[in-house]
């Protein structure tokens, strides 16, 4: 194998395998990844065993071939080395890294031994959606969720498609976040479907698929791929059923507020300064209807108050929350206008009458 | 030969011709999931699509050679993924667990109503009923059938772990599921109770509290023993307790021992208390806590051999909790593990499970209790008398000394009056037997240790 590549090109790659590169005692050649030169292009693998990441660029290829470099000493070179162009060339177990006026020798494992990237066998059947758009939608989700290892079936967001709506639903077991898309923001080849994606390859996506225009997600019974026009993730899903969040979102509330989201979001932060180990605020709706009160307290630190211009439609309540659950709730939304729902030490709710396609539900605490 | 003997032969041989690492990786984890004579073709379970995609392009071959030398029908292998419940273990690292003990309520698996706080898991059908319990179990259906006017208080006492909490709370169940919902239940803990009062004088707000534990039908609290001392939460105890009363409502109490026997109770409780109807629980006899063993095997439908229950119900005696604890670690290793318990890895677990700690307990405690226990002088314990009163607590104590000390024989009738040592076997032998015949003698001698254990 012989290629010149960029080292801006070279760059953007490692970052994205970087993301896949693994620990793993009994099979050090995870440390390594796969770098594939052929009448195509360049193409860089790395993999954990968990997910495994493939990303193509463009470079000189001058003789085909395949090498596995050790990512952490080949990545130190490429981003100290001054030069723009690079050549690297495997000769049998040796991989040469030169540029003018540098050189160096690695020593490689044979490409043979690395792991086979698993295929997702039926092609014709996908998803499509804005990729920006997509990584949006992940991001808010992922912060409701939570690693557990006595649930895995929330261990992760799940995707659904039925009658012609996508939903993403992210639940912790104390809050839930859902965000629909509509039948005119995607495309899908696929029958109606359901799985739950591990939180780490959703977070993974979100971070790699960044100023991309086009996102295409295939599955089959146990994989999910993410592709785009020179990336792709590829991970397992997590087995299990999710839980039926729907009977979860209450039907209707006993106080509608109606407030300002920045505003509600600043006070909380405000306000959280004297919020105890909890996290805990309290909430409660001011006389006549006209304002939200939202104050926290403690023994040794102090008390403070802070009162929001809102509108309240309903019954006067008090509640106590967590304000860092609020605050994620809060950020899903991009308008400003922002209703927050209420039933006494039943599950409330942030929802947006210009995105009616979220909602957020969060659990009071137990006063 | 069984299938997955099968497949033991195959790693078994395989293991010898790949490197250690590599089988480690692809092939440690991988199960025989199905086999098809007819066609002669195999299904092998991997945990993950690289596992299978490694296996099936570099180790096909020397699999179905080596499966091919066991039986010569199989002509063919399928991989496929088994979906295990792993979840990635660099998953762990993106987020802390979040911190345990807040009040958070919690969105999906609401577990324990919070309105009568009772837990739905406790139902009277899985509560096994014995001699040790009878009473209790019968007075709690008559109430169920009868709120407020059967027995009234009912005062449920017994010891650690002996399911006292698995009996109110499966009453306050069946009570909600008999009326449909039309009575109102609670179920609090002392201690709740305790802080409830206490944030009520705090906030000034006892009328409100008042309000709360008024209202109900049925009140159940459990280890009512904490309340013992502490002035002003029995003070309202008493007067939400005499409301409750007056107005026939139904009282459901547990402690750990009998009112009496709380020293730090106000005598107008304690006079209360004994009104109604007072129940005991003691420990199960041997063949209950073979029945519990068998009903939670059934319950989880796992098959266990009866020989290794019945080992458990004899060996693991004082403490219903200590019982399910050695029951799941047997189920454990059985199921994960895939491995046979044997007796020797038995005691094993029980040795694990139940750490007997008999650090303080000396020979001189043991006589101590004995006496104490039946009442008779510790001096009549080591001299000549053979009074028939005093004759059962020496060879009690005997007994006592060679299960819980593992004293020699001689030593054992050295300490209890210069006994000869075959006076310490034959009371030890008598004593053991008579155990399993008489379930009161046995009763006493669990009594006792139960006592010497609190030491």
């Amino acid at each position: 194998m012989k290629l010149i590549i960029l080292r801006t090109n070279l760059l953007e790659a490692l970052g994205s395998v970087e993301r896949a590169i693994g620990e793993n005692v009994n099979l050090p050649i995870l440390k390594n990844f796969l770098m594939r030169a052929s009448g195509g292009g360049v193409e860089f693998i790395s993999t954990n065993l968990e997910i495994a990441v493939e990303r193509k660029t463009a470079g000189k290829v001058i003789e085909e071939g395949e090498a596995t470099i050790p990512f952490s000493i080949f990545n130190s070179i490429i981003r100290n080395l001054g030069t723009e162009r690079i050549t690297i060339e495997r000769e049998k177990d040796k991989i040469m890294v030169s540029s003018d006026n540098y050189e160096s020798v690695i020593q490689d494992e044979d490409p043979k031994e690395f792991p086979i990237i698993p295929r997702i066998a039926d092609v014709s059947r996908f998803l499509k959606v804005k990729a920006e758009r997509l990584r949006d939608i992940l991001r808010n989700i992922s912060l409701s969720v939570q690693y557990s290892a006595i649930r895995p079936e929330i261990s992760g967001v799940y995707l659904s498609q039925l009658n012609g709506v996508l939903s993403f639903v992210g639940t912790d077991g104390f809050r839930l976040s859902e965000i629909m898309v509509g039948e005119n923001d995607f495309s899908s080849t696929m029958e109606d479907f359901s799985l739950i994606i591990p939180l780490r390859t959703v977070q993974e996506a979100v971070r790699m698929f960044n100023g991309v225009e086009d996102l295409s997600v295939f599955t089959d019974s146990n994989q999910i791929l993410f592709e785009s026009e020179n990336e792709k993730i590829i991970s397992r899903i997590i087995d299990g059923s999710f839980p039926d969040y729907k009977s979860v979102i209450p039907k209707d509330f006993k106080t509608t507020v109606s407030l300002d989201k920045n505003e509600f979001l600043n006070s909380l932060k405000l306000v959280s300064a004297f919020s105890g180990k909890a996290n805990d605020v309290s909430l409660k709706t001011g006389e006549n209807g006209k304002f939200l009160e939202i104050s926290a307290s403690d023994a040794t630190l102090g008390k403070n108050v802070y009162k929001i211009p809102a509108k309240v439609k309903g019954d006067d309540f008090a509640v106590v929350f967590n304000w860092r659950y609020l605050l994620d709730g809060l950020k899903m939304y991009r308008g400003d206008e922002i209703d927050f729902r209420v039933s006494l030490d039943k599950p409330a709710a942030i929802t947006s009458p210009r995105e009616p396609q979220m909602v957020y539900i969060v659990m009071p605490i137990k006063g | 030969m069984e299938e997955q003997e099968i497949w033991k032969n195959v790693l078994g041989d395989i293991e010898l011709q790949i490197s250690k690492p590599n089988f480690l990786t692809w092939l440690k984890n991988s199960q025989l999931v199905g086999l098809n004579k007819k066609e002669g073709v195999v299904m092998v379970g991997l945990p993950n699509n690289f596992a299978k995609e490694w296996v099936k392009s570099r180790y096909h071959k020397l699999i179905l050679t080596s499966i091919r030398n066991l039986d010569g029908s199989i002509k063919n292998i399928d991989y496929v993924v088994i979906n295990s419940s792993h979840v990635g273990i660099d998953d762990k690292k993106i987020t802390p667990t979040p911190e345990r003990g807040t009040p958070q309520s919690s969105l999906i698996d609401v577990k324990v109503d919070p309105k009568t706080n009772l837990n739905p898991k406790y139902s009277l059908k899985n509560y096994i009923v014995g001699s040790s319990n009878e009473l209790a179990t019968a007075a709690a259906q008559a109430i169920i059938k009868n709120i407020g006017k059967k027995y009234n208080p009912l005062f449920i006492y017994g010891g650690v772990g002996l399911g006292k909490t698995h009996l109110l709370q499966a009453t306050g169940n069946e009570i909600i599921n008999h009326y449909k919902g039309s009575v109102s239940v609670l179920y609090i803990s002392s201690e709740k109770f305790i802080n409830d009062v206490v944030w009520a004088l705090r906030n000034k707000r006892t009328d409100d509290m008042k309000k709360k534990y008024r209202d109900i039908d049925v009140l159940i609290i459990d280890d009512i023993q904490f309340i013992g001392g502490k002035a002003a939460t029995e003070q309202e105890f008493f007067y939400t307790f005499n409301t409750l009363y007056e107005n026939n409502k139904q009282i459901i109490i547990s402690s750990d021992r009998p009112p009496t026997a709380i020293p730090t109770l106000e005598e107008r409780l304690r006079s209360r208390f004994e009104g109604g109807m007072i129940a005991d629980i003691t420990y199960p006899d041997y063949e209950m806590r073979l029945a519990i063993l068998k009903t939670k095997a059934q319950n989880q439908s796992i098959f266990i051999e009866d020989s290794i229950l019945e080992q458990i119900a004899s060996k693991v005696q004082r403490n219903m909790r200590e019982l399910e604890g050695v029951f799941n670690k047997v189920v454990f290793y059985e199921q994960y593990k895939n491995q046979k318990i044997d007796s020797k890895k038995l005691d094993e677990i029980i040795g694990e499970a139940i750490q007997i700690t008999p650090k303080n307990i000396t020979a001189g405690d043991i006589i101590r209790i004995v006496a104490e226990f039946f009442e008779v002088p510790m001096a009549d314990m080591t001299n000549k008398s053979r009074k028939q009163e005093i004759v059962e607590p020496r060879q009690i104590a005997m007994f006592l000394m060679r299960d819980v000390l593992k004293l020699s024989f001689p030593h054992i009738g050295e300490k209890l009056g210069k006994r000869d040592h075959t006076t310490a076997i034959h009371a030890c032998e008598k004593i053991s037997q008579e155990a399993t015949r008489n379930p009161s003698l046995n009763q006493k001698i669990m009594l006792i240790k139960e006592r010497l254990y609190k030491v």
